[in-house]
């Protein structure tokens, strides 16, 4: 989608894991091209969105999906997730339409993007896929699932970082008609499918009486082809574990237990969630993307900016955002490692490191 | 405040504008259907017109059976008596196969009766909104665990062990019109044997 290829090559580690012995891990270039998401020290909830236009060059934000040096990792864990669970994939019938968009979407920005790794030959209906990270060729007819392996919207989605949902709009209302959910922060695609948009955010503290739900879903309504806007929405979570679902919460809730001063910078993470969303051409539907990012405390404190600003946020925040976002229980543990590296001095404005 | 998922009942009222009317209860839920047949014969008599056509669909249950007031309220009523929830649900699709536009649903009787009947109407294109809801008797909540998903039909406390997969397991207020069910979370992830107080809030 970028009009030059803004990430040329990244360089993709061998396969790290989000389970398990959790050797997944961030290089200095990862940390520094991080999303964080605090541009002040203080948080509260508000309609971020902006234009996801390509900008600022060489950030994590400006391929149109970002693939990073976790790729394949991602992708392994994502096969797993689905071996496991395969109602992590769902679409409602109605939208196969939405489906071929979606692999269109992809196809076209990742070759774009990336076209070391990616390639896409159209002749007519017959296109032709490469994909040189996964090693996957495919010649299929657009339009056509039976040639395709599976179906379009989990084909492409088993190839790109992030999970995704796809929405129909009728009567003024978006509707969760569909997704690929397998790195989620605590919510469930299969109970959430067909719910319209206050429904599925039904859960969230604060917001409804704030009115963002009301003038988020008014902006997106008016959502256009060709200009689509993201947002950045962020959480903490214990061990850079992708699949927090609720599905599998009686496994990793106990994690929140096991932090102690000791393991806290390894243990603790900042989960930052990318979202951006798209207006697709031919069904009208609204394909939401929520591409997941991972830091350690550890990490995070490699940039002095962060740290400092990190532990301000955190002390701020109210104690029912803390406990909506899971981690009231330990947040004393975090704040004492984080105090550490806040000697109280200014921080310059915006999310960048220094 | 709660859920916004979490789906709002009032009590039935006639629609004088429908076209054809469709009465269904469970138990206790005769006595809201009685209700609307009042209603629907005294519209009858002041606006001096056929209301359209009443089909009544009725499953007595142990806590009521109203069925004998239901058939002797009106005459010309069709009325069928179902023996159980799946001998009511067909009855509601041949019903609705014969449905024409300005149809109405009326349900009365506990959450899990209400969204497997909208759930039926759903399926023939019937959408949400044209169907009422009350809720009558029971509190009880159909709800699904969401570990392992077995859906037990009548929950009455706060927390339940899962008849699927024996974990103690949370009710919460979201709800799923799709599924007809609200979800159910391990309560004890965190701590685990830390389970507290069973109390009955869905009597």
């Amino acid at each position: 989608m970028s009009e030059q290829a803004t990430v040329a090559a990244p360089r993709v580690k061998p396969v790290e894991t989000f389970r398990g012995d959790f050797t997944y891990s961030n290089s200095p270039e990862a940390i520094r091209r991080f999303p964080f998401p605090f541009h002040r020290d203080d948080y509260m909830y508000s309609v971020n969105i902006e234009p996801h236009d390509g900008t600022p060059p060489g950030s994590a934000y400006a391929p149109a999906f970002d693939i990073d040096e976790h790729y394949l990792s991602e992708m392994a864990e994502r096969r797993t997730v689905l071996e496991e669970d395969p109602k992590r994939c769902q679409v409602l019938p109605y939208m196969m339409e939405a489906q071929w968009d979606t692999l269109e979407l992809m196809m076209t920005s990742l070759a774009a993007d990336y076209p070391e790794h990616f390639s896409l030959t159209c002749d007519g209906d017959t296109w032709t896929w490469e994909n040189r990270l996964l090693d996957i060729r495919d010649t299929f007819t657009f339009k056509d699932a039976d040639t395709l392996p599976l179906e379009p919207f989990e084909y492409i989605t088993r190839q790109v970082q992030g999970d995704f949902t796809l929405h129909g709009q009728r009567n003024d209302m978006l509707y969760m008609d569909g997704g690929m959910v397998t790195c989620q922060a605590d919510w469930s695609l299969d109970f959430d499918l067909g719910m319209n948009f206050y429904e599925w955010h039904g859960p969230v503290p604060r917001a409804h009486e704030m009115g963002v739900f009301e003038r988020a879903l008014k902006y997106l309504l008016t959502l256009k082809v060709g200009s689509p806007v993201r947002r950045l929405n962020w959480t903490m979570t214990v061990n850079p574990r992708m699949d927090t679902s609720p599905e599998n919460y009686d496994k990793w809730g106990i994690d929140r237990a096991t932090i102690t001063p000791d393991n806290v910078g390894e243990l603790a993470h900042l989960r930052v969630e990318l979202q951006s969303l798209w207006r697709l051409p031919r069904s009208n539907a609204i394909l939401f993307s929520i591409r997941c990012y991972l830091i350690s405390m550890e990490e995070l404190a490699t940039v002095p900016k962060w740290a400092r600003r990190l532990h301000r946020v955190l002390r701020d925040l109210p104690e029912d955002l803390a406990d909506y976002k899971g981690f009231i229980g330990f947040r004393p543990t975090v704040l004492d490692y984080l105090a550490r590296y806040d000697d109280g001095a200014a921080t310059s404005p915006g999310g960048a490191p220094d | 405040m709660g859920i916004k998922s979490k789906p709002e009942y009032r009590e039935l009222e006639f629609d004088g504008n429908a076209t054809r009317h469709v009465l269904l209860a469970e138990g206790p839920g005769g006595d809201a259907l009685l209700r609307v047949l009042d209603q629907a014969a005294r519209h009858g008599r002041d606006a001096d017109a056929a209301c359209g056509p009443l089909d009544v669909l009725y499953l007595p249950s142990a806590e009521a059976d109203l069925s004998a007031r239901l058939r002797s309220h009106a005459s010309g009523v069709d009325t069928v008596v179902a023996p159980d929830r799946r001998g009511l649900e067909s009855a509601l699709r041949r019903v609705l196969t014969q449905a024409v536009m300005g149809t109405r649903l009326y349900v009365a009787g506990s959450e899990a009766f209400v969204w497997a009947c909208v759930n039926v109407a759903r399926e023939t294109g019937v959408d949400d909104d044209e169907v009422q809801r009350e809720r009558c008797g029971t509190l009880a909540r159909p709800v699904q665990c969401v570990h392992c998903k077995a859906v037990d039909p009548a929950v009455t406390t706060n927390v339940y062990v899962c008849p699927g997969c024996g974990l103690h397991v949370f009710v919460r207020d979201h709800f799923s019109r799709r599924l007809g069910v609200y979800q159910s979370v391990c309560v004890d992830a965190e701590a685990p044997g830390e389970v507290p107080a069973i109390e009955e809030v869905y009597p």
